[in-house]
């Protein structure tokens, strides 16, 4: 990081001076390096060179600082793309970098020079290393390999017919020798694509599509029959799909659709005509969808955390599980919710820190991984609480959201009173139980009340929940008990604020308040 | 591959028995938003075609800006055309906006920058509108830009806005210049610079696609030069977004040198020359590769060419870039 912020900052005092050639005495040589050491450019005084052409010049041109640049001689290593001469009589010549005279991708130098005067030098030159000069794979394999990588029909509407060109892929300190297949086509998704296949073993070294994602917003009444705005869809073929491809992820938020099943096999895709999703079957969706978009978005925001994983892996959400379930649940890889027995409860997509719950059991397991049994097993709940009743933060309940009036319950458990659940909110009250895995939904309510505690001394449930997630990532392991995860969150408010902090302060008297030391 | 055959035959039909009739003439049309312009049309054995031969790429080589229909297909296009040279029906209006604001592209690329169109040397202008249906996107696909009509939710007709027009025209002009790969630094600076003309031809604020963005929703778009955050964009290297979605964020990173535009153009009051230093860095500055301080080199070393590296614009443009932490 220091070391980075140096050069930048060599870099920057110099640029004051680089290009100055309208500016009388033109300075001394200067060779500007990017953070890696790459020499990407020089300007200054670099002497005149000769040649009738502008590709003679510029050759000679850049043979003035192959020391700089590391490569023999300009001859051989550089090829001329094009050349013009600008408005006030500088001529621009821009080379391709070639190996075994095949270009290589993307890499060039620019030689700017007046009338013989070398006025700077552009780069984008490392040096390489080929892997071969031979190709095994013709033009017309390299095709196929590319067309089958991006799933286009040999016979689609080609607006730019797949064409292959020989060329080196920079990979590294290496030059692959590669096909570059570039094709256009029309359809329903159009596409533009320049696919590099090696040339050697017909791999695919990498995939760039110029058209852009069609992402889509549209609106969509909740399981509580209120309409949501900025509902994230994706537009193929006409159809909406609940598909969110807004996000920097490398997957997508998608939810999908059981339809009363409980048998994963059978999974529908949620589509939708005019991207308002109003239908009856369709609210538990749009409440999965939404839901889980807002929880994604409080985990990159507050902390920096790209989806479940940390590597924008894509959130999948399954609704409508089963009939009449009660329940919602994380199997490692998803989310499933019922749509509830319609008596006590609705869909339960239908709140959001059921949803933010579910999601963090995720989080969790990618991070201190608490062993679902026991105190551990405790802490992983009510780590899911905590997540849950700061991303909906307008009470301390859990659930409240789903459970109908008149029905047996107004929600699952309290954060702030976990006795009126019937759950422990101090280590004197604790359960002692081989049900529930030990009782981890009713001790949850020990540490549940801690972070209740701190989040209201502090004022902000955000920064208590920073400090919980932090802690869970950093300071805790599978088998982190009650004691261990004072220790933890303590250690990382120290991290973030300080044990010199009010906020370390309340985060002592929380976890002393429900007798955990 | 059937769409050039059918383009080719249709158009050598035209020249074979209607060539030398053919008319430059000056239409009106409504846009999507409803308003009137005037339109360059040709007129060939009394229809009107909305074909504009008036630039100096058809003196000089036969090229004209072509405007065509997919009439919601993905394939084939077809030839508009009109009996009385007012072009008023409610299928016309994307067409009229996007054959209006192609030669509003063509004027600011030869007259303000010396181009003779996108590849400098008098290429045809082809625009297909209505491609597909409810089709929330607008793109160049290496040889002429293709619109949708959008879903009338998230989008109006795309070509209905000059500034995304004027944006998509210029990955062309990117593709015969730099030649920005599509991906990382230099994807995001392709989607820059794209931004940076839109807002030049534009001009009237520093939002992109406002005009037919959530025809629900006023005064919203689909990002801002002037505030990039405002559209969860980064104004700044801190806020830089790694990322493998988007092709490595080239939506989202193009804020930071988008900001950087902003900051020059405004503090010397002039997008025309803030453009002019943006396009010179680009023909003659810039490879493939280029990072953002790469940009920043570029962008000064035209600046001086073209005023001097001890002009005000020199030590404006250093700072744009600084504050931006570009350094």
């Amino acid at each position: 990081m220091n070391k980075k912020m140096i050069a930048t900052l060599v870099l920057s005092s110099l640029v004051a001076s680089a290009f100055a050639v309208n500016a009388g005495a033109a300075p001394d040589k200067q060779v500007l390096k990017d953070e890696n050491g790459q020499v990407h450019t020089v300007v200054g005084q670099l002497g005149k060179v000769s040649g009738a052409t502008a590709e003679e010049r510029a050759l000679n041109a850049l043979d003035k600082a192959k020391g700089e640049f590391g490569f023999d001689k300009a001859a051989g290593t550089f090829k001329v793309k094009k050349s013009h001469k600008d408005e006030n009589g500088t001529t621009h010549t821009k080379l391709d970098q070639v190996i075994n005279g095949i270009p290589v991708f993307a890499q060039q130098m620019i030689v700017h020079e007046t009338e013989g005067t070398v006025e700077g030098i552009t780069s984008g030159y490392q040096a390489l290393t080929a892997n071969t000069d031979k190709a095994r794979l013709n033009d017309k394999k390299a095709i196929q390999a590319a067309l089958a990588s991006t799933n286009t029909a040999s016979d689609a509407a080609f607006t730019q017919a797949p064409a292959a060109e020989l060329l080196y892929f920079p990979q590294g300190d290496q030059a692959i020798l590669s096909y570059k297949v570039s094709f256009a086509a029309d359809g329903e998704t159009p596409v533009r694509y320049d696919v590099f296949v090696n040339a050697v073993d017909g791999t695919i070294l990498n995939t760039i599509n110029k058209v852009e994602h069609t992402a889509a917003v549209g609106t969509g009444v909740g399981v509580d029959g209120v309409t949501k705005t900025g509902l994230n869809t994706n537009l193929k073929s006409g159809t909406y799909y609940l598909e969110d491809v807004s996000k920097p992820m490398t997957g997508m938020i998608r939810t999908r659709d059981l339809r009363n099943s409980t048998f994963g096999f059978f999974i529908y895709n949620m589509t939708d005509a005019d991207n308002h999703w109003d239908a009856s079957t369709q609210r538990a969706g749009v409440d999965a969808h939404y839901y889980a978009g807002m929880v994604y978005d409080w985990y990159k925001n507050n902390v920096n955390r790209n989806s479940i994983n940390d590597a924008g892996m894509s959130l999948e959400s399954r609704v409508r599980y089963g009939s009449k379930y009660n329940n919602a649940f994380w199997d490692g890889s998803q989310m499933t919710y019922g749509d509830g027995d319609g008596v006590n409860f609705r869909a339960f997509s239908g709140a959001l820190d059921v949803v933010a719950h579910e999601l963090t059991h995720g989080v969790t397991e990618y991070t201190s991984g608490l062993v679902y049994q026991n105190q551990s097993g405790a802490l992983n709940e009510s780590w899911s609480d905590a997540l849950g009743a700061t991303i909906d933060s307008n009470d301390w309940l859990m659930g409240e959201d789903i459970c109908l009036p008149g029905g047996t319950y107004t929600a699952f458990r309290s954060m702030q009173d976990p006795t009126l659940y019937g759950d422990p909110a101090h280590m004197n009250d604790y359960i002692n139980t081989t049900d529930d895995n030990g009782g981890v939904h009713s001790n949850s309510g020990i540490p549940n009340k801690a972070f209740y505690n701190f989040a209201t001394a502090i004022g902000s449930r955000n920064n208590a929940a920073k400090v919980w997630y932090t802690a869970s990532r950093d300071y805790m392991t599978s088998s982190t008990n009650f004691s261990g995860a004072r220790a933890a969150t303590l250690q990382a408010a120290s991290a973030l604020y300080g044990s010199g902090s009010s906020t370390y302060t309340a985060l002592q008297n929380a976890w002393s308040a429900v007798g955990v030391y | 591959m059937k769409k050039p055959l059918l383009l080719t035959l249709a158009a050598t039909l035209a020249v074979t028995l209607l060539g030398s009739t053919a008319h430059a003439a000056t239409g009106t049309g409504t846009g999507v938003l409803g308003d009137t312009k005037s339109i360059n049309t040709t007129l060939k054995s009394g229809t009107y075609y909305l074909e504009d031969q008036t630039k100096y790429m058809y003196t000089q080589k036969g090229s004209s800006i072509n405007t065509y229909n997919y009439r919601n297909g993905i394939s084939a296009q077809y030839f508009w055309t009109d009996a009385d040279n007012v072009w008023n029906t409610t299928t016309q209006r994307a067409a009229v906006d996007a054959h209006y604001y192609t030669g509003l592209v063509y004027d600011y690329l030869y007259n303000k920058l010396g181009r003779n169109s996108y590849d400098g040397n008098g290429a045809p202008m082809n625009v297909g509108v209505h491609y597909s249906t409810n089709y929330n996107n607008i793109f160049w696909n290496g040889s002429q830009l293709i619109c949708g009509d959008g879903d009338g939710v998230t989008f109006r007709p795309l070509c209905g806005a000059l500034d995304i027009v004027a944006h998509e025209w210029f990955h062309a002009v990117i593709d015969y210049t730099a030649g920005f790969v599509y991906n990382g630094q230099s994807g995001a600076l392709s989607e820059s610079w794209a931004d940076a003309f839109g807002a030049t031809l534009d001009n009237n604020d520093w939002l992109i696609g406002e005009d037919v963005y959530t025809p629900a929703t006023a005064g919203d778009a689909v990002r801002s030069m002037s505030n990039p955050n405002a559209y969860g964009d980064p104004d700044h290297m801190d806020e830089y977004v790694t990322t493998t979605a988007d092709n490595g964020g080239v939506h989202t990173n193009s804020g930071i040198p988008n900001k950087a535009f902003y900051n020059f153009a405004t503090s010397i009051g002039s997008r025309d020359i803030a453009m002019k230093i943006w396009y010179i860095a680009l023909r003659d500055y810039m490879t493939s590769t280029a990072t953002f301080h790469d940009a920043r080199l570029a962008t000064l070393a035209a600046c001086a060419q073209l005023y001097g590296s001890s002009s005000t614009y020199y030590t404006r443009l250093a700072e744009a870039w600084t504050a931006v932490g570009v350094l």
